[in-house]
């Protein structure tokens, strides 16, 4: 199921809310792996560039949440390889942009909550898994001519000795776990099992457009 | 991040037959293994099951041992990446027209 701040996030992408985005081009500015602070407080309203991308020179970052004086990235990327290493930490005092609109959630999270029963009003992925092969990853993304819908899918490489039964999935736009906006929510039919090191679980997610 | 192109003659959408020669876009994660990427394109789970009846007629990659490895698990032929993408933008362009090959 789509969540209420899917709903929100998909209206931002395709039409950028109403502030549509942020330029500072001067003033010191520092930067972190995961941080922008700009020396002169921008003022900014608590989590407005919450999901919108941070753009830097040659870099960017997607936008975990942010303070009055402060934005808080997953991580800085690559464009050229978005899913592969992390881009390296901006110089201090370049100027950058945020930009109006979401950044895609293209990255999927697993869960073992028994019973696990999405809400339309979650924000998390109840019972998240982080360990042993089963933490986010990117999805593939998969588009067919003629058709309305896509597929985001993945697959986990388990690391464990011991019994994980996954009872659902959500996707998100941050890498990070336990963090950043989630689009959908899905609790599996029946629990996909992984026991041993090597077990691998596969799941497929289309979303019809 | 790698771009598989599939030509796909038998697509289904949602247990309906969708007509025409089409192609279908899968662009892979620059983290997975190799068996990670076949596991998630060819698996009963995975995304090939989901999107056609059929298994591709060729296969493009700009990942050429991606494109090897599916090519030899569905018995298709390797094509060119540029023809790959060439076919999407056909196909894509005929749908966007509201025309089936």
């Amino acid at each position: 199921m789509k969540v209420n701040t899917g709903n929100t996030k998909e209206a931002l992408a395709l039409a950028g809310g109403t502030q549509i985005g942020y330029v500072n081009t001067s003033g010191a500015i520092t930067y972190t792996a995961t941080a922008v602070t700009p020396t002169t407080s921008p003022a900014w309203t608590v989590n407005q560039w919450a999901g919108k991308f941070i753009i830097v020179g040659a870099v960017y970052g997607i936008c975990v949440s942010n303070t009055a004086t402060a934005a808080t990235v997953d991580q800085w990327y690559n464009p050229a390889t978005p899913t592969g290493a992390a881009g390296a930490t901006p110089a201090a005092n370049t100027s950058f942009a945020i930009l109006g609109g979401a950044a895609p959630a293209n990255v999927m999270a697993l869960t073992n909550t028994a019973s696990f029963a999405p809400a339309a009003t979650d924000t998390a992925l109840s019972g998240e898994q982080t360990a042993s092969g089963l933490g986010r990853k990117f999805a593939s993304f998969t588009y067919t001519t003629g058709t309305n819908s896509y597929q985001l899918a993945a697959t986990w490489t388990y690391t464990g000795s011991t019994l994980v039964a996954i009872t659902g999935a959500a996707t998100f736009d941050v890498i990070t776990p336990s963090a950043g906006v989630m689009l959908h929510e899905t609790a599996l039919a029946s629990a996909a099992n992984v026991n041993a090191n090597g077990d691998q679980a596969t799941m497929t997610q289309t979303v019809t457009m | 991040m790698a771009t598989v192109y599939l030509g796909n003659h038998a697509v289904v959408e949602q247990g309906s037959t969708i007509e025409g020669e089409q192609v279908t876009q899968h662009v892979v994660s620059d983290r997975d293994t190799l068996s990670e990427h076949m596991r998630t394109l060819t698996h009963a789970d995975g995304v090939w099951p989901q999107i056609a009846t059929a298994p591709p007629v060729w296969v493009a990659s700009d990942n050429a041992e991606l494109a090897e490895a599916i090519g030899a698990h569905f018995d298709c032929s390797v094509i060119d990446i540029e023809d790959g993408a060439a076919h999407f933008n056909v196909a894509h362009e005929l749908h966007l027209g509201g025309q089936s090959e």
